[in-house]
């Protein structure tokens, strides 16, 4: 018998890759920034993660594993 | 140049709330390190162990980090202490994994700092049952539940069934992952299972409330969705009213003896009001809070950036 917790699960697509156009990392800063701005991605208008959760999807809150 | 910085922070590339962190704190002038897990190889890093001093170079800067200097850690990276034998992955790739991850446990020995949170203490903190021990000695009220992988006696009322720790599998070419469900007696069947899971009564009708707590400052956010939820708040969050809350004293004070007794400086804690009482549901040390501040405007991000660097 399939397990009651795998019974229950939230199926979805798997992110392998996450491509984020118009930004750079910038390893001085700790921080996205938009190319050629000073713009933080984080306080960009288009930028919906922090609204969500890791993207929509659900990790245990952090990426517990490696 | 030479830099000193006052914070050490241990992310990854995509974690974007540490942008918020980090954004805040360059805004009120604190001199801090991020240090990117999936990036460590662009680093040259130097570890003293007995002084102990933490060096790392990037391009042209040299940052130092000592105890005389540094005052915290925030460490957002994962708490399984150990990454070996990994067989899909490259013979370069596995020491990659290996060997960095035995680096980051290694700053442990900045003994004197404040961190946020230790992952000593986070990986203790992520023992379910022993939340909930530690969660009735704080005074909290607690659901009935069993760690099982048989329920041999029928329920009288609905269970909620969940994961002993965060399941995420992959199955089918997909990811799969596991909430909280509310389940019917008469779905119950006399069943050995392969693993164990939680089987809790079921707290129903029931408000959800996440309190975030930073040291000794706390913050409570009830989940109200458009219709009542009785299952995990997760699976309605696109349609969920968010409101900070003013909890009643003995419910904060246990929030913090709670957090306290696990040795954490940052918390989330999951809370149910049902019937009029406050019942505990579970901690989640590294839980996620840029969310609650996108949906509330409580500035998570000023609160631990104000503890970091004080």
């Amino acid at each position: 018998m399939e397990h009651i917790l795998l019974r229950q699960a939230f199926r979805y697509k798997q992110v392998t890759e996450l491509t984020l156009s118009g930004f750079d990392y910038e390893p001085a800063v700790g921080a996205w920034i938009e190319n050629g701005g000073e713009t933080y991605l984080v306080e960009h208008d288009s930028f919906p993660v922090c609204g969500t959760k890791k993207f929509d999807v659900e990790t245990g809150e952090d990426a517990k594993g490696q | 140049m030479q830099l000193f910085p006052t914070v050490l922070i241990l992310s990854n590339k995509f974690d974007f709330s540490t942008d918020l962190i980090t954004i805040q704190l360059s805004r009120e002038g604190v001199s801090y390190l991020r240090l990117n897990r999936d990036q460590l190889e662009l680093y040259d890093i130097d570890l003293d162990p007995l002084i102990p001093v933490l060096r790392v170079t990037y391009e042209n800067t040299q940052y130092e980090i000592n105890e005389q200097k540094l005052h915290s850690i925030y460490y957002r990276a994962p708490t399984f202490l150990r990454d070996i034998y990994q067989q899909t992955a490259s013979a370069e790739e596995q020491l990659y994994r290996t060997q960095w991850a035995a680096f980051v446990r290694s700053l442990d020995i900045f003994e004197k700092v404040k961190w946020v949170n230790n992952p000593v203490a986070t990986y203790r903190a992520e023992n379910k049952p022993l939340q909930l021990l530690y969660a009735q000695r704080a005074g909290f009220h607690v659901p009935h539940t069993h760690i099982t992988n048989r329920i041999t006696e029928k329920p009288v009322s609905p269970v909620a069934i969940k994961s002993l720790d965060t399941a995420i599998v992959h199955d089918n070419d997909q990811e799969a992952f596991v909430y909280t469900r509310i389940v019917d007696p008469a779905e119950i069947t006399d069943t050995r299972y392969s693993s164990p899971f939680i089987a809790q009564h079921a707290l129903v009708p029931k408000l959800d409330l996440r309190v975030t707590i930073i040291e000794n400052q706390l913050v409570a956010v009830s989940l109200q969705g458009e219709e009542e939820i009785n299952e995990d708040w997760r699976l309605y969050k696109d349609s969920i009213h968010y409101e900070i809350i003013k909890l009643p004293k003995e419910i904060e004070t246990a929030c913090i003896l709670f957090t306290q007794s696990l040795y954490l400086n940052f918390a989330a804690i999951d809370l149910i009001l049902h019937n009029n009482q406050y019942f505990f549901i579970e901690v989640n040390p590294t839980g996620e809070w840029s969310w609650l501040q996108k949906n509330t405007g409580f500035r998570f991000d000023q609160l631990i950036s104000k503890s970091l660097s004080s």
